[in-house]
């Protein structure tokens, strides 16, 4: 019997067993790295209003895509704004820019249509409009409206200053020549220098279009200007017309000079009028007094000589003629004029300003005078003629005396003695003509008219008679109409059936028996 | 093979098409069953009939009956054979012509040789089908030369169905325009006299 050897391997220093919890180990170091390397950044935007967002959610979306959800919806410490807190995609960190936009969408009814309606049904998101700039950024200011252009569009930023504001809104289109070239951005009052500042946007390539001397102008809808000049009515586009706008383009006769750079301001016109007004750096003023009626005159109001406008009203001087204290004793009416050598083609310079000062100087002894002159029957509205008078009479009751010499100076030149032979030889035509009248009318022939007359009465009477409601045409028309009711009654109810059963133009609909009336036991 | 198809098609729409039977409708023929003298009549009329208005809604073919309160419904398998508002003015002409043994012009074209006028207006006329027969009319004479009105009556009147159906309605119906026909009649001045009487 052969005895058994054991054979003796050493002891393994560590068990196999551990290579499990190594192994699980080992799992869950991935797990954490790949989540950690794989979860996506975490922001924080701020909203002047928590409308439309919910945390858990409220989706953030760039172009449609999701890129995240909305965590947390708080409050700031000072309760003035809202705190939203998302957590987006790894994917959506290059979208985190500087200059990132965000903004809640729903839906919107303003200038350029109707947006958003998709959120109706699916409920608000919060849109992603990602910049050009650095990437990185973690907290953002969201928007209370969409932005009107994307950030990091090619175009030029331009603002437009007014005394008042117009029908211009944000979102209103910017036009050149009326084409869209760029749209309003933003509209805002300053109340320091009280004057209303719209920031404009001109897409490029048409930002060149805008130079130094560029004027804008308020194109938004109807402009109905009524002044010395006659009635002017301007219409826009009819885009322009819906929604308003704002114009832009060169005064005629004026070249473009340089491009202007970003954040230029620029001042909005009125109108198209107004932007083509030509302004002069040169001018001197003068006052000029009417002791009459100055119905009609306006700031603006032309100022001519001989036809040639020369000038414009600066203002009545209302306030300097009641600042002594009303005397009740009839003063004239100061009006300030403001006369531009340059509108008679002289150059716009200090000199041409000194001889023209001169000049009008040496008029007024001469008989130089301004007179006031009515621009438009229409309107009512007044201009100012500057012309040499013989007698330089003030203007009022002594040149209506002079024109009423006048008048009766021509009234005595008139030839009135051959005029009333002339009528008296027409008189005695008269006279004959109605000697002829009378004979006319005395003639067998006239006299037989009346009878005529009555005879063409009588046959008329008996053509009406044959229309009267018991004649026969009249009854046969009544037939006519009876058998047409009767017809259209058929009609009515062939109708009625088809209306309830349309297949029974071709499949008889069921018959129906006629009730029986039964005699009564 | 689409040709035998079609035809299948046809025959089948002409099939369902010639689904239910419509019974044949009975025509009425208004018309009064009385004498008049045949011959020419005399150039002086000096009665006509005006005026005959008929309620719109007896203006259908269909004979009309009361099936309830305020409702009616034309019969559609018994109408008249003409337009009520022509047989309704021939009938009450031969009607009262009979009754007054006068000549009564139903001719507009004679209205100038008139002397009276009479105008008529139909408000109900109609059966109902608990066996009763309804007349309600309104006539007036007029003297053509000065339009006045000479006699104006209101005329309601019912009768009972002398058997079931609309033969029977028909001719309660008749009667009671007979009715009317003696009321007017009755009422008409005498051919030659004034028409001290009313």
């Amino acid at each position: 019997m052969t005895e058994a050897i054991a054979s003796i391997k050493p002891r393994r220093k560590v068990p196999v067993i551990w290579l499990v919890p190594i192994v699980a180990a080992l799992l869950g170091v991935w797990l954490v790295v790949y989540n950690y390397l794989n979860q996506g950044p975490t922001i924080t935007i701020n909203f002047s209003t928590a409308a439309g967002i919910q945390a858990g959610k409220t989706k953030i979306k760039s172009l449609d895509v999701e890129l995240g959800v909305v965590t947390t919806v708080e409050l700031t410490k000072d309760l003035s704004e809202v705190i939203v807190t998302a957590e987006l995609e790894s994917f959506a960190r290059p979208l985190l820019t500087e200059d990132s936009q965000f903004w809640v969408v729903r839906p919107r009814i303003g200038p350029g249509g109707i947006s958003g309606l998709g959120t109706i049904l699916s409920g608000g998101h919060i849109n992603l409009e990602a910049g050009t700039g650095k990437a990185g950024r973690k907290k953002f200011a969201g928007l209370d409206n969409p932005p009107v252009t994307p950030a990091g569009t090619p175009g030029l930023q331009v603002y437009l200053a007014s005394e008042r504001a117009g029908s211009v809104n944000a979102g209103d289109p910017v036009l050149f020549r009326g084409y869209r070239v760029g749209s309003v951005e933003t509209t805002e009052f300053d109340a320091s220098g009280q004057s209303v500042s719209y920031g404009l946007f001109i897409d490029a390539p048409y930002d060149k279009l805008v130079t130094e001397n560029t004027r804008f102008w308020n194109a938004s809808g109807i402009t109905l200007e009524a002044g010395a000049n006659g009635v002017k009515l301007e219409l826009g586009s009819l885009q322009s017309l819906l929604v308003g706008g704002v114009a832009f383009d060169l005064p005629d006769g004026v070249l473009p000079g340089v491009q202007v750079k970003n954040g230029e301001e620029f001042a909005l016109f009125a109108n198209l009028a107004a932007a083509n007004r030509k302004s002069y750096d040169n001018f001197i003023q003068f006052v000029v007094a009417f002791d009459q009626s100055v119905r009609g005159l306006r700031a603006g109001a032309p100022v001519e000589y001989r036809g040639i406008q020369i000038g414009t009203v600066e203002r009545l001087l209302i306030r300097e003629l009641v600042s002594d204290g009303i005397k009740g004793s009839g003063d004239p009416i100061p009006v300030l004029l403001k006369i531009e050598p340059a509108r008679l083609g002289l150059p716009d310079t200090a000199a041409a300003v000194t001889d023209m000062q001169e000049a009008i100087a040496e008029g007024v002894k001469r008989g130089l005078r301004a007179k006031l002159g009515t621009g438009n029957l229409l309107t009512g509205s007044s201009i100012i003629d500057i012309d040499y008078v013989d007698n330089a009479a003030p203007a009022g009751l002594a040149r209506i005396q002079r024109q009423l010499g006048n008048l009766l100076a021509k009234l005595n030149d008139l030839p009135l003695e051959p005029a009333i032979a002339n009528l008296n030889a027409t008189l005695v035509d008269l006279q004959s003509t109605l000697g002829s009248v009378n004979g006319l009318v005395a003639s067998d022939a006239t006299q037989a008219i009346p009878v005529a007359i009555n005879d063409t009465l009588r046959e008329l009477n008996a053509t009406l008679d044959a229309f009267s409601p018991d004649s026969q045409n009249a009854d046969s028309i009544s037939r006519s109409l009876s058998d047409l009711n009767q017809t259209l009654r058929n009609l009515e109810s062939l109708t009625r059936t088809l209306s309830a059963k349309p297949n029974s133009i071709i499949f008889a609909p069921p018959v129906t028996v006629d009730p029986v009336p039964q005699r009564k036991d | 093979m689409k040709n035998l198809l079609l035809l299948f098609l046809c025959a089948g729409l002409v099939a369902c098409s010639g689904g239910g039977k419509v019974p044949e409708p009975t025509y009425y023929l208004l018309r009064a069953d009385v004498q008049l003298p045949v011959g020419q009549q005399s150039a002086d009329v000096s009665i006509g009939l005006g005026r005959v208005a008929i309620a719109d809604y007896l203006g259908q073919n269909g004979v009309v009956v009361a099936t309830g309160a305020g409702q009616v419904r034309a019969a559609r398998q018994h109408l008249w054979a003409e337009p009520l508002s022509g047989s309704v003015r021939l009938y009450l002409r031969d009607s009262i012509a009979s009754r007054s043994g006068q000549w009564i012009s139903a001719d507009s074209a004679q209205r100038l040789s008139w002397q009276y006028r009479i105008d008529v207006r139909i408000d109900e006329w109609h059966g109902s089908l608990d066996g009763q027969a309804r007349l309600i009319a309104e006539w007036l004479i007029i003297s053509v030369a000065d339009g006045s009105t000479l006699a104006t009556h209101r005329f309601e009147r019912s009768g009972s169905l002398q058997a079931d159906g609309y033969d029977a309605l028909v001719a309660e119906q008749t009667r009671l325009l007979d009715a009317l026909a003696a009321d007017i009649a009755a009422n008409l001045p005498r051919q030659g006299s004034q028409a001290a009487t009313f």
